[in-house]
Protein backbone atom coordinates (compact mmCIF):
# COMPACT_ATOMS: atom_id res chain seq x y z
CA UNK A 1 0.00 0.00 0.00
CA UNK A 2 1.57 3.47 -1.27
CA UNK A 3 1.12 6.36 1.02
CA UNK A 4 2.70 9.95 1.28
CA UNK A 5 3.89 10.56 5.05
CA UNK A 6 6.80 12.55 6.67
CA UNK A 7 9.60 10.40 8.37
CA UNK A 8 8.01 11.71 11.57
CA UNK A 9 4.87 10.47 10.39
CA UNK A 10 6.10 7.15 9.81
CA UNK A 11 7.92 6.05 12.79
CA UNK A 12 5.00 7.24 14.74
CA UNK A 13 3.20 5.02 12.87
CA UNK A 14 5.27 2.15 13.33
CA UNK A 15 5.07 2.96 16.93
CA UNK A 16 1.32 2.44 16.72
CA UNK A 17 1.73 -0.60 14.51
CA UNK A 18 3.95 -1.76 16.98
CA UNK A 19 1.53 -1.16 20.29
CA UNK A 20 4.35 -1.29 22.77
CA UNK A 21 3.59 -0.69 26.45
CA UNK A 22 5.20 2.05 27.52
CA UNK A 23 6.63 5.26 25.82
CA UNK A 24 8.47 7.97 27.65
CA UNK A 25 7.85 11.35 25.47
CA UNK A 26 9.42 14.66 25.84
CA UNK A 27 9.55 16.87 23.01
CA UNK A 28 12.31 18.67 21.08
CA UNK A 29 12.59 19.84 17.43
CA UNK A 30 12.42 18.04 15.16
CA UNK A 31 11.43 14.94 16.85
CA UNK A 32 8.36 16.56 18.88
CA UNK A 33 5.90 15.51 16.13
CA UNK A 34 6.66 11.46 17.02
CA UNK A 35 5.16 11.77 20.58
CA UNK A 36 2.60 14.05 19.63
CA UNK A 37 1.14 11.83 16.90
CA UNK A 38 1.46 9.03 19.06
CA UNK A 39 0.01 10.96 22.08
CA UNK A 40 -3.18 10.80 19.32
CA UNK A 41 -2.83 7.32 18.89
CA UNK A 42 -3.49 6.78 23.02
CA UNK A 43 -6.03 9.25 23.09
CA UNK A 44 -8.06 7.51 20.22
CA UNK A 45 -7.59 4.72 21.82
CA UNK A 46 -5.92 2.95 19.15
CA UNK A 47 -2.65 1.59 20.92
CA UNK A 48 -2.95 0.94 24.83
CA UNK A 49 0.42 2.09 25.51
CA UNK A 50 0.92 3.55 29.01
CA UNK A 51 2.13 7.11 27.91
CA UNK A 52 4.34 8.73 30.37
CA UNK A 53 5.17 12.58 29.80
CA UNK A 54 7.45 13.98 31.72
CA UNK A 55 9.67 16.77 32.40
CA UNK A 56 13.02 16.16 30.60
CA UNK A 57 14.93 13.59 28.59
CA UNK A 58 16.67 12.64 31.40
CA UNK A 59 13.25 10.99 32.85
CA UNK A 60 11.87 9.96 28.97
CA UNK A 61 14.63 7.54 29.57
CA UNK A 62 14.37 6.45 32.82
CA UNK A 63 10.88 5.66 32.28
CA UNK A 64 11.97 3.73 29.39
CA UNK A 65 14.98 2.01 31.68
CA UNK A 66 12.22 1.49 34.43
CA UNK A 67 9.74 0.15 32.13
CA UNK A 68 12.06 -2.51 30.43
CA UNK A 69 13.04 -3.28 33.48
CA UNK A 70 9.87 -4.61 34.38
CA UNK A 71 9.24 -6.21 31.86
CA UNK A 72 7.33 -3.64 29.50
CA UNK A 73 8.37 -3.23 25.72
CA UNK A 74 9.32 0.65 25.86
CA UNK A 75 9.96 3.41 22.96
CA UNK A 76 11.39 7.07 23.14
CA UNK A 77 11.95 9.81 20.67
CA UNK A 78 14.37 12.61 20.93
CA UNK A 79 16.60 15.04 19.06
CA UNK A 80 19.68 16.76 19.89
CA UNK A 81 20.33 18.34 23.19
CA UNK A 82 17.42 15.93 24.62
CA UNK A 83 19.35 13.17 23.65
CA UNK A 84 22.58 14.94 25.32
CA UNK A 85 20.47 15.25 28.58
CA UNK A 86 20.02 11.25 27.80
CA UNK A 87 23.68 10.49 27.69
CA UNK A 88 23.68 9.09 31.58
CA UNK A 89 20.92 6.97 30.69
CA UNK A 90 21.98 5.69 27.67
CA UNK A 91 24.36 3.79 29.21
CA UNK A 92 22.33 2.66 31.95
CA UNK A 93 20.11 1.67 29.77
CA UNK A 94 22.91 -0.43 27.23
CA UNK A 95 24.93 -1.61 30.41
CA UNK A 96 21.68 -3.27 32.03
CA UNK A 97 21.36 -4.82 28.84
CA UNK A 98 17.43 -3.21 28.23
CA UNK A 99 16.25 -3.48 24.61
CA UNK A 100 14.62 0.15 25.07
CA UNK A 101 13.78 1.04 20.98
CA UNK A 102 14.73 5.04 20.66
CA UNK A 103 14.24 6.91 17.59
CA UNK A 104 16.70 9.52 16.99
CA UNK A 105 16.01 12.83 14.55
CA UNK A 106 19.34 13.66 14.42
CA UNK A 107 20.13 17.22 14.73
CA UNK A 108 23.32 19.80 15.36
CA UNK A 109 24.01 20.02 19.00
CA UNK A 110 24.37 23.37 20.51
CA UNK A 111 26.09 25.71 20.29
CA UNK A 112 25.39 27.81 19.02
CA UNK A 113 21.66 26.87 19.48
CA UNK A 114 20.60 25.21 15.91
CA UNK A 115 17.62 23.25 15.19
CA UNK A 116 18.54 21.51 11.77
CA UNK A 117 20.60 18.69 10.82
CA UNK A 118 24.14 16.97 11.68
CA UNK A 119 25.17 13.85 13.04
CA UNK A 120 26.52 15.30 16.24
CA UNK A 121 24.00 14.57 18.85
CA UNK A 122 24.13 10.67 17.90
CA UNK A 123 27.43 10.69 17.31
CA UNK A 124 28.08 12.06 20.45
CA UNK A 125 26.21 8.48 22.11
CA UNK A 126 28.18 6.47 19.30
CA UNK A 127 30.11 5.08 22.51
CA UNK A 128 27.36 3.65 24.74
CA UNK A 129 26.62 0.95 23.93
CA UNK A 130 23.61 1.49 21.87
CA UNK A 131 23.28 -0.24 17.92
CA UNK A 132 22.98 2.42 15.94
CA UNK A 133 21.12 2.20 12.51
CA UNK A 134 20.53 5.29 10.38
CA UNK A 135 18.04 5.92 7.25
CA UNK A 136 18.24 7.68 4.10
CA UNK A 137 14.79 8.00 3.36
CA UNK A 138 11.20 7.57 5.26
CA UNK A 139 10.88 4.32 3.92
CA UNK A 140 14.12 3.19 5.64
CA UNK A 141 13.15 5.15 9.28
CA UNK A 142 9.76 3.07 8.67
CA UNK A 143 11.82 -0.13 8.16
CA UNK A 144 14.47 0.56 10.57
CA UNK A 145 12.19 1.38 13.48
CA UNK A 146 10.33 -1.82 12.97
CA UNK A 147 13.45 -4.28 12.62
CA UNK A 148 14.70 -2.99 15.80
CA UNK A 149 12.97 -5.17 18.14
CA UNK A 150 13.56 -8.25 16.81
CA UNK A 151 17.37 -7.22 16.75
CA UNK A 152 17.43 -5.65 20.65
CA UNK A 153 15.74 -7.68 22.07
CA UNK A 154 17.16 -11.54 20.70
CA UNK A 155 19.14 -13.36 23.95
CA UNK A 156 22.37 -13.45 22.00
CA UNK A 157 22.02 -9.50 21.35
CA UNK A 158 19.44 -7.88 24.33
CA UNK A 159 20.87 -4.34 23.60
CA UNK A 160 19.30 -1.18 23.09
CA UNK A 161 18.48 0.31 19.05
CA UNK A 162 18.40 3.65 18.17
CA UNK A 163 17.30 3.92 15.10
CA UNK A 164 18.27 7.79 13.29
CA UNK A 165 17.21 9.81 10.71
CA UNK A 166 18.27 13.21 9.19
CA UNK A 167 16.34 15.96 11.12
CA UNK A 168 14.02 17.66 8.75
CA UNK A 169 15.57 16.39 5.48
CA UNK A 170 13.82 12.96 6.43
CA UNK A 171 11.71 14.12 9.67
CA UNK A 172 9.77 16.76 7.98
CA UNK A 173 9.93 15.83 4.05
CA UNK A 174 6.87 14.29 2.78
CA UNK A 175 7.88 10.90 0.68
CA UNK A 176 5.78 8.14 -1.10
CA UNK A 177 5.84 5.42 1.45
CA UNK A 178 5.42 1.65 1.21
CA UNK A 179 3.63 0.86 5.05
CA UNK A 180 3.29 -2.54 6.07
CA UNK A 181 0.24 -3.98 7.58
CA UNK A 182 -0.35 -4.26 11.26
CA UNK A 183 -0.99 -7.38 11.52
CA UNK A 184 2.33 -8.24 9.40
CA UNK A 185 4.37 -5.95 11.71
CA UNK A 186 2.90 -7.77 15.32
CA UNK A 187 3.78 -10.95 13.65
CA UNK A 188 7.08 -10.07 12.14
CA UNK A 189 7.89 -8.18 16.10
CA UNK A 190 6.25 -11.19 17.94
CA UNK A 191 5.20 -10.82 22.12
CA UNK A 192 8.19 -9.18 23.99
CA UNK A 193 9.11 -12.32 26.59
CA UNK A 194 12.28 -11.57 28.49
CA UNK A 195 13.15 -14.35 30.41
CA UNK A 196 14.23 -12.24 33.72
CA UNK A 197 12.19 -9.23 34.50
CA UNK A 198 11.20 -7.15 37.39
CA UNK A 199 7.36 -7.88 37.54
CA UNK A 200 8.06 -11.83 37.42
CA UNK A 201 7.01 -12.61 40.67
CA UNK A 202 8.18 -16.00 40.90
CA UNK A 203 11.68 -14.90 40.11
CA UNK A 204 12.95 -11.94 42.04
CA UNK A 205 15.62 -9.67 40.10
CA UNK A 206 17.99 -7.24 40.90
CA UNK A 207 18.92 -4.41 38.11
CA UNK A 208 21.86 -2.57 38.03
CA UNK A 209 23.92 -3.55 41.31
CA UNK A 210 27.19 -2.06 42.34
CA UNK A 211 29.63 -3.43 40.09
CA UNK A 212 33.43 -3.20 41.31
CA UNK A 213 36.80 -4.05 39.56
CA UNK A 214 36.46 -8.00 40.45
CA UNK A 215 33.30 -7.93 37.97
CA UNK A 216 33.25 -4.57 35.96
CA UNK A 217 35.53 -5.88 33.15
CA UNK A 218 33.64 -9.33 32.98
CA UNK A 219 30.35 -7.18 32.90
CA UNK A 220 31.69 -5.18 30.55
CA UNK A 221 32.97 -8.55 28.06
CA UNK A 222 29.74 -9.45 27.98
CA UNK A 223 28.57 -6.11 26.60
CA UNK A 224 31.14 -5.87 24.24
CA UNK A 225 30.33 -9.59 22.72
CA UNK A 226 26.56 -8.81 22.21
CA UNK A 227 27.81 -6.24 20.25
CA UNK A 228 29.90 -8.20 18.18
CA UNK A 229 26.74 -10.69 18.23
CA UNK A 230 24.33 -8.29 16.82
CA UNK A 231 26.03 -7.96 13.11
CA UNK A 232 24.78 -11.54 12.69
CA UNK A 233 21.36 -10.87 14.61
CA UNK A 234 20.79 -7.77 12.02
CA UNK A 235 21.82 -9.55 9.01
CA UNK A 236 18.94 -12.33 9.83
CA UNK A 237 16.77 -9.72 10.61
CA UNK A 238 17.06 -8.28 7.49
CA UNK A 239 16.32 -11.59 5.54
CA UNK A 240 13.19 -12.07 7.88
CA UNK A 241 12.11 -8.45 6.63
CA UNK A 242 12.35 -8.54 3.08
CA UNK A 243 10.30 -11.69 2.96
CA UNK A 244 7.39 -9.69 4.24
CA UNK A 245 8.14 -6.67 2.45
CA UNK A 246 10.74 -7.35 -0.86
CA UNK A 247 12.71 -4.90 0.78
CA UNK A 248 16.36 -5.99 1.15
CA UNK A 249 19.23 -4.28 3.87
CA UNK A 250 22.35 -4.91 4.67
CA UNK A 251 24.90 -3.65 6.67
CA UNK A 252 25.45 -0.86 4.66
CA UNK A 253 24.55 -0.27 0.97
CA UNK A 254 26.89 -0.06 -1.92
CA UNK A 255 25.94 1.79 -5.43
CA UNK A 256 27.72 1.18 -8.43
CA UNK A 257 30.47 -0.32 -6.30
CA UNK A 258 31.13 -3.46 -8.81
CA UNK A 259 33.73 -1.88 -10.41
CA UNK A 260 34.08 1.52 -8.52
CA UNK A 261 37.77 3.02 -8.67
CA UNK A 262 36.36 6.53 -6.75
CA UNK A 263 34.01 5.96 -3.69
CA UNK A 264 32.29 7.84 -1.09
CA UNK A 265 31.64 6.89 2.28
CA UNK A 266 28.58 8.82 4.35
CA UNK A 267 25.07 8.12 6.04
CA UNK A 268 22.37 9.46 5.73
CA UNK A 269 19.74 11.81 3.23
CA UNK A 270 23.18 12.58 1.56
CA UNK A 271 23.45 9.05 -0.07
CA UNK A 272 20.25 10.67 -2.34
CA UNK A 273 22.47 13.41 -3.58
CA UNK A 274 25.82 11.49 -4.31
CA UNK A 275 23.22 8.68 -5.77
CA UNK A 276 22.45 11.43 -8.12
CA UNK A 277 26.12 12.78 -8.97
CA UNK A 278 27.33 9.32 -9.22
CA UNK A 279 24.75 8.43 -12.13
CA UNK A 280 25.98 11.80 -13.53
CA UNK A 281 29.89 11.04 -13.50
CA UNK A 282 28.96 7.53 -14.62
CA UNK A 283 27.64 8.73 -17.80
CA UNK A 284 31.04 10.49 -18.56
CA UNK A 285 32.87 7.13 -17.93
CA UNK A 286 34.30 7.81 -14.60
CA UNK A 287 33.97 5.11 -12.02
CA UNK A 288 32.26 6.31 -9.39
CA UNK A 289 30.73 4.55 -6.47
CA UNK A 290 29.27 4.96 -2.95
CA UNK A 291 29.43 2.83 0.08
CA UNK A 292 26.36 4.38 2.36
CA UNK A 293 26.22 2.97 6.11
CA UNK A 294 23.37 1.83 7.58
CA UNK A 295 24.65 0.28 10.89
CA UNK A 296 27.31 2.72 12.37
CA UNK A 297 26.93 0.53 15.45
CA UNK A 298 28.12 -2.18 15.47
CA UNK A 299 30.39 -0.83 12.70
CA UNK A 300 30.51 -2.91 9.97
CA UNK A 301 34.21 -2.88 9.85
CA UNK A 302 35.31 -6.00 7.93
CA UNK A 303 32.48 -5.62 5.67
CA UNK A 304 33.79 -2.10 4.57
CA UNK A 305 37.41 -2.92 4.30
CA UNK A 306 35.97 -6.24 1.53
CA UNK A 307 34.08 -3.04 -0.24
CA UNK A 308 36.67 -0.80 -0.54
CA UNK A 309 39.17 -3.05 -1.79
CA UNK A 310 39.73 -2.65 -4.76
CA UNK A 311 39.20 1.13 -4.84
CA UNK A 312 41.84 3.81 -5.59
CA UNK A 313 40.39 7.33 -3.46
CA UNK A 314 37.98 7.37 -1.07
CA UNK A 315 36.65 10.30 0.68
CA UNK A 316 35.10 9.68 3.83
CA UNK A 317 32.23 12.06 4.11
CA UNK A 318 31.44 12.98 8.41
CA UNK A 319 28.53 15.31 8.90
CA UNK A 320 29.40 16.20 12.39
CA UNK A 321 32.45 17.37 13.61
CA UNK A 322 33.85 15.40 16.41
CA UNK A 323 36.91 18.07 17.51
CA UNK A 324 39.70 15.35 17.12
CA UNK A 325 41.54 17.79 14.65
CA UNK A 326 42.08 14.23 12.73
CA UNK A 327 38.81 13.78 10.63
CA UNK A 328 35.51 13.08 11.90
CA UNK A 329 34.14 9.96 14.03
CA UNK A 330 33.03 8.09 10.48
CA UNK A 331 36.69 8.66 9.10
CA UNK A 332 38.47 7.26 12.22
CA UNK A 333 36.26 4.32 11.82
CA UNK A 334 37.08 3.76 8.27
CA UNK A 335 40.96 4.57 8.17
CA UNK A 336 41.03 2.01 10.91
CA UNK A 337 38.60 -0.85 9.29
CA UNK A 338 40.71 -0.38 6.24
CA UNK A 339 44.36 -0.57 7.95
CA UNK A 340 44.51 -4.27 7.18
CA UNK A 341 43.84 -4.19 4.06
CA UNK A 342 47.32 -5.33 1.76
CA UNK A 343 46.53 -2.46 -0.83
CA UNK A 344 45.02 0.45 0.43
CA UNK A 345 43.21 3.64 -1.76
CA UNK A 346 44.06 6.69 -0.94
CA UNK A 347 41.28 8.12 1.80
CA UNK A 348 40.91 11.45 2.82
CA UNK A 349 37.65 12.92 5.24
CA UNK A 350 35.67 16.00 4.04
CA UNK A 351 33.60 17.50 7.40
CA UNK A 352 30.45 18.93 5.37
CA UNK A 353 26.75 19.87 5.91
CA UNK A 354 27.00 21.16 10.03
CA UNK A 355 23.81 22.38 11.25
CA UNK A 356 22.41 21.64 7.85
CA UNK A 357 24.00 23.64 5.69
CA UNK A 358 23.42 22.42 2.48
CA UNK A 359 24.98 19.75 0.31
CA UNK A 360 24.19 19.83 -3.69
CA UNK A 361 25.13 17.41 -6.55
CA UNK A 362 27.59 19.66 -7.69
CA UNK A 363 29.38 19.72 -4.18
CA UNK A 364 29.16 15.66 -4.80
CA UNK A 365 31.23 15.84 -7.99
CA UNK A 366 33.68 18.51 -6.58
CA UNK A 367 34.92 15.86 -4.21
CA UNK A 368 34.94 13.08 -7.05
CA UNK A 369 37.22 15.88 -8.95
CA UNK A 370 39.58 15.79 -6.30
CA UNK A 371 39.53 11.78 -5.67
CA UNK A 372 40.32 12.11 -9.35
CA UNK A 373 42.99 13.56 -8.92
CA UNK A 374 44.77 11.95 -5.92
CA UNK A 375 43.98 8.94 -8.02
CA UNK A 376 45.63 10.71 -10.88
CA UNK A 377 48.51 11.87 -8.77
CA UNK A 378 48.93 10.01 -6.09
CA UNK A 379 48.82 13.00 -3.71
CA UNK A 380 46.50 13.52 -0.97
CA UNK A 381 46.86 17.13 0.19
CA UNK A 382 45.04 17.74 2.97
CA UNK A 383 43.71 14.87 4.72
CA UNK A 384 41.22 16.99 6.65
CA UNK A 385 39.10 19.69 5.55
CA UNK A 386 35.90 21.10 5.47
CA UNK A 387 33.45 21.43 2.73
CA UNK A 388 30.67 24.46 2.18
CA UNK A 389 31.63 27.28 4.56
CA UNK A 390 32.61 30.61 3.12
CA UNK A 391 36.42 31.64 3.14
CA UNK A 392 38.53 34.20 2.33
CA UNK A 393 39.39 32.17 -1.03
CA UNK A 394 36.03 31.24 -2.05
CA UNK A 395 33.31 28.74 -0.79
CA UNK A 396 34.95 25.36 -0.36
CA UNK B 1 20.06 -19.56 35.67
CA UNK B 2 23.18 -18.47 37.32
CA UNK B 3 22.85 -17.91 41.24
CA UNK B 4 24.62 -15.66 43.20
CA UNK B 5 26.54 -18.86 45.40
CA UNK B 6 28.17 -19.64 42.34
CA UNK B 7 29.57 -16.43 41.50
CA UNK B 8 33.03 -15.11 42.91
CA UNK B 9 35.92 -13.56 42.13
CA UNK B 10 37.39 -16.37 40.28
CA UNK B 11 33.92 -16.51 37.58
CA UNK B 12 34.72 -16.02 33.88
CA UNK B 13 32.51 -13.70 32.17
CA UNK B 14 30.74 -16.61 30.40
CA UNK B 15 29.34 -17.66 33.58
CA UNK B 16 28.12 -13.84 34.93
CA UNK B 17 24.73 -12.61 34.09
CA UNK B 18 24.23 -10.19 31.77
CA UNK B 19 24.58 -6.50 33.12
CA UNK B 20 25.33 -7.88 36.39
CA UNK B 21 21.32 -9.06 37.26
CA UNK B 22 20.82 -11.09 40.17
CA UNK B 23 18.28 -13.63 40.15
CA UNK B 24 17.20 -14.07 43.89
CA UNK B 25 16.41 -11.66 47.05
CA UNK B 26 18.58 -11.49 49.79
CA UNK B 27 21.78 -12.35 48.24
CA UNK B 28 24.26 -9.51 50.33
CA UNK B 29 24.79 -12.18 53.04
CA UNK B 30 26.61 -14.69 51.27
CA UNK B 31 28.81 -12.15 50.66
CA UNK B 32 31.71 -10.69 53.32
CA UNK B 33 31.73 -6.81 52.51
CA UNK B 34 33.29 -6.41 55.97
CA UNK B 35 37.26 -6.56 54.75
CA UNK B 36 38.06 -3.30 55.63
CA UNK B 37 36.48 -3.06 59.31
CA UNK B 38 38.62 -1.88 62.02
CA UNK B 39 36.50 -2.71 65.31
CA UNK B 40 34.64 -5.02 66.41
CA UNK B 41 31.06 -5.17 68.76
CA UNK B 42 31.03 -7.49 71.23
CA UNK B 43 27.63 -8.13 72.55
CA UNK B 44 26.92 -8.94 76.06
CA UNK B 45 23.57 -11.04 76.49
CA UNK B 46 23.72 -10.83 80.17
CA UNK B 47 23.39 -6.87 80.40
CA UNK B 48 20.70 -6.61 77.48
CA UNK B 49 17.68 -5.38 79.35
CA UNK B 50 15.97 -5.01 75.93
CA UNK B 51 16.00 -1.26 76.01
CA UNK B 52 15.40 -1.28 72.38
CA UNK B 53 18.25 1.58 71.85
CA UNK B 54 20.84 -0.77 70.22
CA UNK B 55 18.44 -0.33 67.05
CA UNK B 56 18.87 3.32 66.24
CA UNK B 57 22.23 3.43 67.66
CA UNK B 58 23.32 1.01 64.84
CA UNK B 59 22.89 1.06 61.26
CA UNK B 60 19.47 0.99 59.97
CA UNK B 61 18.84 -3.28 59.64
CA UNK B 62 22.03 -4.05 61.59
CA UNK B 63 20.07 -4.82 64.45
CA UNK B 64 17.20 -7.26 63.41
CA UNK B 65 13.99 -6.76 65.90
CA UNK B 66 11.78 -9.80 66.12
CA UNK B 67 8.67 -10.38 67.96
CA UNK B 68 9.23 -11.61 71.70
CA UNK B 69 12.80 -10.98 71.52
CA UNK B 70 15.10 -8.03 70.44
CA UNK B 71 17.85 -9.49 70.21
CA UNK B 72 18.76 -12.31 68.09
CA UNK B 73 22.57 -11.64 66.83
CA UNK B 74 24.85 -8.72 66.19
CA UNK B 75 25.00 -9.02 62.50
CA UNK B 76 28.77 -9.00 62.28
CA UNK B 77 29.13 -6.57 59.34
CA UNK B 78 31.30 -3.44 59.14
CA UNK B 79 28.23 -1.11 58.93
CA UNK B 80 27.80 -2.02 62.82
CA UNK B 81 31.49 -1.34 63.65
CA UNK B 82 31.94 1.51 61.34
CA UNK B 83 28.53 3.19 62.90
CA UNK B 84 30.60 2.52 66.03
CA UNK B 85 33.80 3.80 65.87
CA UNK B 86 32.37 7.24 63.76
CA UNK B 87 29.71 7.84 65.88
CA UNK B 88 29.75 6.95 69.18
CA UNK B 89 32.32 8.75 71.59
CA UNK B 90 31.76 6.17 74.46
CA UNK B 91 31.42 2.73 73.16
CA UNK B 92 29.85 1.85 77.05
CA UNK B 93 26.96 4.40 75.86
CA UNK B 94 25.03 1.13 75.71
CA UNK B 95 25.89 -1.35 78.66
CA UNK B 96 25.16 -4.65 76.49
CA UNK B 97 27.53 -3.48 73.36
CA UNK B 98 31.28 -2.98 73.45
CA UNK B 99 33.91 -2.36 70.92
CA UNK B 100 36.76 -4.33 70.77
CA UNK B 101 39.87 -3.56 68.00
CA UNK B 102 40.10 -6.01 65.17
CA UNK B 103 43.39 -7.85 65.28
CA UNK B 104 45.64 -6.61 62.74
CA UNK B 105 44.84 -8.41 59.39
CA UNK B 106 47.99 -10.39 58.43
CA UNK B 107 50.44 -9.17 56.50
CA UNK B 108 49.82 -9.88 52.82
Amino acid sequence: MSHRLSGNEVVAYAMKQINPDVMGAFPITPSTEIPEYFAQYVANGEVNTEYVAVESEHSSMSVCIAAQAAGARSVCATSSCGLALMYELLYVAASCRLPITLACVNRALSGPININHDYSDSMGGRDAGWIQIYAENNQEAYDNFIMAMPIGEHLSVRLPVMTCMDGFITSHAVENIELLETDAVRRFIGQYNPEHYLLKKENPLAVGPYDLSPYYMEHKVLQAEAMKAARARILEVAVEFEKISGRSYGLFEEYRMEDAELALVLMGSTAGTAKAAIDKLREEGIKAGLVKIRVFRPFPGEELARALADTRAVAVMDKSEGFSANGGPLFAETRSALYDLKERPYLIDIVYGLGGRDVKVEDIEKVFGRLANIAQTGEIGSLYTHMGQRSKEGIA
Amino acid sequence: MIYAKDINEHTPWQELTPGGEIYEPGTARLFNTGTWRTNTPVFHEEACKHCMLCVPFCPDSAIPVKTGNVWTSIMCTARVAVSVKTYVPSPRLLWCLEVQPNEPPPFR
